[in-house]
């Protein structure tokens, strides 16, 4: 830190064929006077230059979609599906670990090399049909995750500099680019995207990772549970199969095969949203129908329909949802041989309450959104709670539901509200030290702590503020801070660190930069090491061979390693040449 | 369904190895189609589009084809700024039309406007969203002297701009004389001078503490102004999202009642717009239609860097064209048969692979029945393909076939789904000649490695558009005379030792086995590797070449003796997709 803060200012980063400039500018500026950073007529007018190569490109790489395009333009030239879409599955081009992308079954390796070409793929499509440009003339700003895995960060920065010989890259927090983008330093960034939703705190346009938190309620969760539910409770209307025989039978369960990434992906946009705050009815029972397990279902059908009908019974009657259904018309897969097209019948509970799980209606012991945004502020230092709670940010396309930011305000209010108080609590005096009833006592308060794990919060509740909120509370119900609801520019939610991505090109800011000519260094460097590392473990080998009288070709697996491993201590990894985001932190 | 293919693998920049099997799906990628690939010369090496060093060469529109200087690329965010618009609804591009064309009037193109842009797929007219133009050219630019919408957008990213700007300029330390030397070449971003301003800055209870004791009210006024001197000022936007409560009210309304039903854009259509704004599709407006590129391909070899494409950037021809169709024999797979077994078949131990297959041998000729490609795949059946390999070079080359990953026997595949064995490894195929020059060889018997002459006179008569520049030595370019060529006839086919010949095809068979509990598809890897004749030893021709390829099995043994090289490549084999067979 105190190297960064002690550094030069030599922060024009001009592109390098300028390299000059910027020494002979402040030599002609004179020593008195210091040059105001970026503030040259030549760099701060609108349109400096109709093709100059100043203008970075801004990448927004997504595990589901990018987006790409110049510094300084409002809007990027380009949004792409980051994978092409495979029909049934949920297709994304990594996951936050290499074991868990789906063709990868597990494999680490297989994982990883799936994700480096996924992300080589793209960034090519990037620069090639997108921006049809020339990577090696201009400088790029990657917008980085709060927990973008360190694996796909040095596939973006291999590909960008072995592939496309791009002159440098900045890798930016996309929390900070997306307050950027409201013109704002400090908030709570609430990134609800494809795989994860993640809550991080800047102040100071210093993202504190230490305190960040993230879920896995978003995007996928939200498709996986919206198909299911149309998998069992929407109604599907197949084409007639003839012109003599146009009655049309309703086929329930909606078969799989239907049900592509691309028609869920349509009903969320075109039909979905999110309802108001859901109270469950109080008759409400939870136990699980008798169900005859058939021999030939497998047990996860079992519980995903299982699943679905709890949902059934819990949204789907009138006093949960007044929407509407709703009709899509729906290809049938190439094999048939009907005419026409078929109707989805999607009801309107369906649509409503399909995004409750990110709500706090998840079956496993996933925090809800909201409960992860409060338990974020919890832990922040004391003096910056406020601030976070009435900076509140919300970005990523998931949120772009209609509805979703007003609901996400009205369930972080309800959650700051206290319980209605027990009158028998307060009523009386404090009964005296070590008697039954003082024990009564504390014992209730501890387990009300329980019930109650924002109590520390409650008095903020009138603090909270959503800088998009389309329809913030007006007057003065919530004090103060309720005019500042809503205060935000109008940018969409999926696009706004992108917004901001642009705006840190055009005024010449981002991230630590790495040059090409470093990254080729650090890359050589580290291979350097790996071979001094491989010879050094080879050398033992053979040494461990030589101690043991055998011939290296009749050793049993493993047995080298034994006399091997006090002699490991330090590994090689292949890839470890930037640095991760706690590393980055301090640099910024 | 599944359709039978055979791929080609580019190792990219890596010294030539197999891919990766095809259990992984990651070797997908470097694998591609012949057409798709290209060939380096000076690094003897193919080269696919995910490894190629890109240049845009020239730019245009497909919808006016016109050649859009690259200077005004920019400018015009990569979109024809002519008179080219895609429908909103069908994305089809659109017609000028004029607006009402007056009754008896022959032409309605000729008339006078208003114009209007009108779909001829889907019958969208501009006329929804309240455009018309006076003049039928140059619509773009009327467009841009009256629209508004984007005007918006780039005021309030602006007046952003300047206001971040503001503060940058304004908390920008200055700069320590000193630290100037010690890191001349650092470039450091201004969140870093933010952030270290923000460091230094006093902490208010400090502050405050020591203005108390110096005394003083201007102290202490001083102090708190100094607090707070890095903050931020409350930015106004032009456009807050609070102005939209009316318009979001009631779109959650009409979507509750189901009224938005079709009428909602897709996510693909309104996800580049960074303005929120009106989802449905009526709102949309015909976008400019992009512009494509022609590009120029470099070998990526960082020592290399020859031009593989270079396209003309007034005709449809290429310049420089080093396809790897041109240099690899092309391989297909076709002629599916299946073994009809008379009885039951389970007899002999599924275990012992290599005695089924000789069993199967003594009654080779059978029955055999011949299928339909498509045709889905039965588990536990024994299929016999054809590979035809097609030269495309003017030499006689010879074929070694292996299997890619040398786990057990190098001619027979073995992996979870199926078992494959390449019944004749080592064969030749004759060299690509002209139709008419195979007519005048039909009576010869042997088409041989001698038959030099003809392939010499067929040299000189092809001349395709491709390779003509950049040092094209040894083997010209070539055509691909294809399998599914009429000009070829039966009676030009020779039968021996397995292999069919046919002017410069060969075919031979490949036996795949079906696993019984096999699922998905049958792929597998070949290591194909050719013997060719290179031009430093052509006095050399009459050599034979098949006894010395089959005495010096060496893999990767480049420019072997007496002026004959060979090339190994890997390709994969899809010979269609498993289903079991219903049981009824």
């Amino acid at each position: 830190m105190s190297s960064s803060s002690a550094a030069p200012p030599a922060t024009y980063t001009t592109p390098t064929k300028r390299a000059g400039f910027s020494s002979t500018a402040t030599a002609e500026a004179g020593p008195s006077r210091a040059r105001p950073a970026g503030a040259s007529p030549a760099y701060s007018s609108r349109r400096h230059s109709l093709y100059g190569i100043e203008d970075r490109i801004v990448i927004d790489p997504g595990s589901r979609t990018w987006k790409v395009g110049f510094s300084g333009e409002p809007e990027p030239r380009s949004v792409f599906w980051s994978t092409p879409s495979s029909g049934e599955d949920e297709t994304e081009a990594w996951s936050l670990d290499p074991s868990l992308i789906s063709s990868a079954r597990g494999d680490r390796a297989e994982g990883d090399r799936l994700a480096g070409i996924s992300v080589l793929r793209n960034l090519r499509k990037a620069f090639f049909e997108c921006l049809m440009t020339d990577p090696k003339a201009r400088k790029v700003i990657v917008l980085e995750n709060t927990f973008l895995p360190r694996y796909v960060k040095e596939h973006i920065a291999q590909a960008l500099f072995d592939s496309l010989k791009v002159p440098s890259v900045a890798f930016t927090p996309s929390s900070v680019l997306a307050l950027a983008a409201c013109g704002r330093i400090t908030g709570l960034v609430v990134d609800c995207g494809w795989l994860e939703t993640t809550v991080t705190p800047v102040y100071h346009s210093r993202p504190l990772y230490h305190l960040a938190r993230s879920t896995a309620l978003a995007g996928r969760a939200l498709h996986r549970r919206l198909r299911r539910l149309l998998n069992h409770h929407a109604t599907y209307y197949p084409p007639p199969a003839s012109l003599g025989n146009l009655a049309r039978q309703p086929v329930k369960p909606v078969p799989t095969g239907l049900l592509t990434d691309q028609l869920i992906e349509r009903i969320l946009t075109e039909g979905c949203f999110v309802g108001g705050v859901f109270v469950p009815r109080a008759d409400e029972t939870d136990e699980d129908e008798a169900m005859d397990v058939d021999a030939v279902q497998e047990k996860a059908e079992v519980e995903a329909r299982r699943e679905a009908d709890r949902l059934a019974r819990r949204y789907a009657d009138d006093s949960s949802s007044s929407a509407k259904d709703m009709r899509f018309s729906v290809t049938p897969s190439s094999g048939s041989k009907a005419m026409g097209t078929g109707t989805l019948v999607v009801p309107g509970w369906l649509r409503e309450r399909a995004s409750e799980i990110l709500f706090g209606d998840a079956v496993d012991e996933d925090e809800s959104i909201p409960g992860l945004i409060l338990a974020c502020v919890l832990k922040c230092p004391i003096d910056l709670r406020a601030p976070m709670l009435s900076n509140i940010l919300v970005t990523g396309g998931t949120s772009s539901l209609p509805n979703w930011i007003t609901r996400l305000r009205v369930s972080i209010l309800q959650s700051l509200l206290p319980p209605p108080s027990d009158p028998s609590e307060h009523s009386g005096a404090v009964p005296p030290f070590g008697t039954p009833e003082a024990r009564g006592k504390e014992t209730r308060e501890w387990r009300r702590r329980g019930d109650e794990p924002y109590k520390a919060l409650y008095g903020l509740a009138g603090k909270v503020v959503i800088l998009n909120d389309p329809a913030p509370l007006s007057g003065d119900a919530q004090g103060a801070g309720a005019s500042r609801g809503g205060s935000a520019p109008r940018w969409t939610t999926g696009l706004m660190s992108w917004v901001g991505g642009s705006l840190a090109g055009a005024l010449k800011t981002s991230g630590p930069e790495i040059m090409r000519e470093e990254y080729d260094m650090l890359v050589s460097e580290s291979l350097a090491r790996g071979e001094v590392w491989y010879e050094a473990s080879d050398a033992a080998l053979a040494e461990v061979a030589a101690t043991a009288g055998l011939d290296l070709e009749e050793m049993r697996p493993g047995m080298a390693m034994q006399g091997l491993e006090a002699q490991r201590k330090r590994g090689w990894d292949e890839g470890r040449v930037l640095g991760d985001w706690t590393r980055a932190t301090a640099l910024v | 369904m599944a359709d039978t293919t055979v791929l080609y693998h580019c190792p990219h920049l890596d010294p030539p190895h197999g891919p990766l099997p095809p259990e992984l799906l990651s070797s997908s990628a470097s694998l591609h189609a012949l057409p798709e690939l290209y060939f380096c010369e000076e690094c003897d090496a193919v080269r696919c589009n995910l490894c190629v060093g890109v240049e845009v060469a020239s730019y245009f529109c497909p919808s006016c084809l016109f050649d859009v200087p690259s200077a005004n690329v920019r400018a015009d965010k990569n979109r024809c700024a002519r008179s080219c618009f895609s429908c909103p609804q069908c994305s089809s591009s659109l017609q000028v039309q004029a607006a009402d064309p007056p009754t008896g009037e022959v032409s309605s193109s000729s008339g006078t406007g208003p114009f209007l842009l009108i779909c001829p797929g889907c019958k969208w007219s501009s006329r929804e969203v309240g455009w018309e133009f006076e003049k039928s050219s140059g619509l773009a630019q009327q467009l841009a002297r009256v629209h508004s919408a984007a005007e918006v957008v780039q005021s309030e990213f602006d007046s952003l701009k300047d206001h971040l700007e503001t503060y940058l300029t304004a908390s920008a330390p200055t700069p320590a004389p000193t630290s100037r030397t010690r890191h001349p070449t650092r470039h450091i971003s201004h969140l870093t001078q933010m952030a270290a301003k923000a460091l230094h800055r006093e902490i208010p209870g400090m502050a405050a503490a020591s203005a108390r004791t110096r005394g003083g009210r201007n102290a202490v006024k001083s102090a708190e102004d100094r607090v707070g001197w890095d903050e931020m000022k409350e930015y106004e936007a032009k456009g807050r999202c609070a102005g939209l409560e009316v318009d979001k009210a009631v779109e959650l309304e009409e979507l509750r009642e189901g009224e938005w039903a079709g009428a909602v854009a897709g996510i693909e259509q309104t996800w580049a717009k960074s303005w929120d704004g009106d989802r449905r599709t009526k709102a949309l407006l015909p976008q400019r239609i992009p512009l494509q590129t022609k590009l120029t391909k470099r070998c990526p070899a960082p020592t290399c860097r020859h031009l593989l494409i270079q396209p003309d950037s007034k005709s449809t021809r290429m310049k420089i064209k080093m396809v790897a169709a041109n240099y690899l024999p092309a391989v297909e797979i076709g002629r599916r048969r299946r073994r009809i077994v008379p009885g039951d078949a389970s007899e002999v131990p599924a275990e012992d692979v290599e005695r089924r297959r000789r069993e199967r041998r003594k009654t080779r000729g059978a029955k055999e029945e011949d299928e339909v490609m498509t045709d889905p795949l039965r588990p536990g059946e024994v299929y016999y393909f054809q590979l035809a390999l097609t030269n495309p070079l003017y030499d006689p080359i010879q074929i070694r076939l292996t299997h890619a990953h040398a786990k057990s026997s190098a001619h027979t595949i073995q992996n979870d789904n199926a078992v494959i064995h390449i019944v004749t490894p080592h064969f030749t195929i004759n060299a690509l000649k002209d139709a008419w020059a195979y007519d005048e060889e039909e009576d010869e018997e042997e088409a041989d490695f001698e038959g030099t002459e003809a392939s010499e006179e067929a040299t000189g008569s092809i001349a395709t558009g491709s390779g003509t520049g950049s040092g094209t030595v040894g083997r010209k370019g070539a055509r691909m005379s294809l399998l599914a060529g009429g000009s070829v006839r039966d009676n030009g086919k020779e039968r021996r030792d397995g292999v069919e010949r046919k002017g410069n095809v060969s075919k031979v068979g490949v036996e795949v086995e079906v696993s019984p509990q096999a699922r998905g598809l049958i792929e597998f890897d070949i290591e194909v590797r050719y013997t060719y004749r290179s031009d430093e030893g052509e006095e050399k021709a009459d050599e034979d070449v098949g006894v010395k390829d089959a005495s010096g099995a060496g893999a990767g043994a480049q420019g072997g003796a007496e002026g004959y090289k060979t090339f190994t490549f890997w390709v994969r084999v899809n010979a269609g997709k498993v289903e079991p067979v219903l049981v009824k």
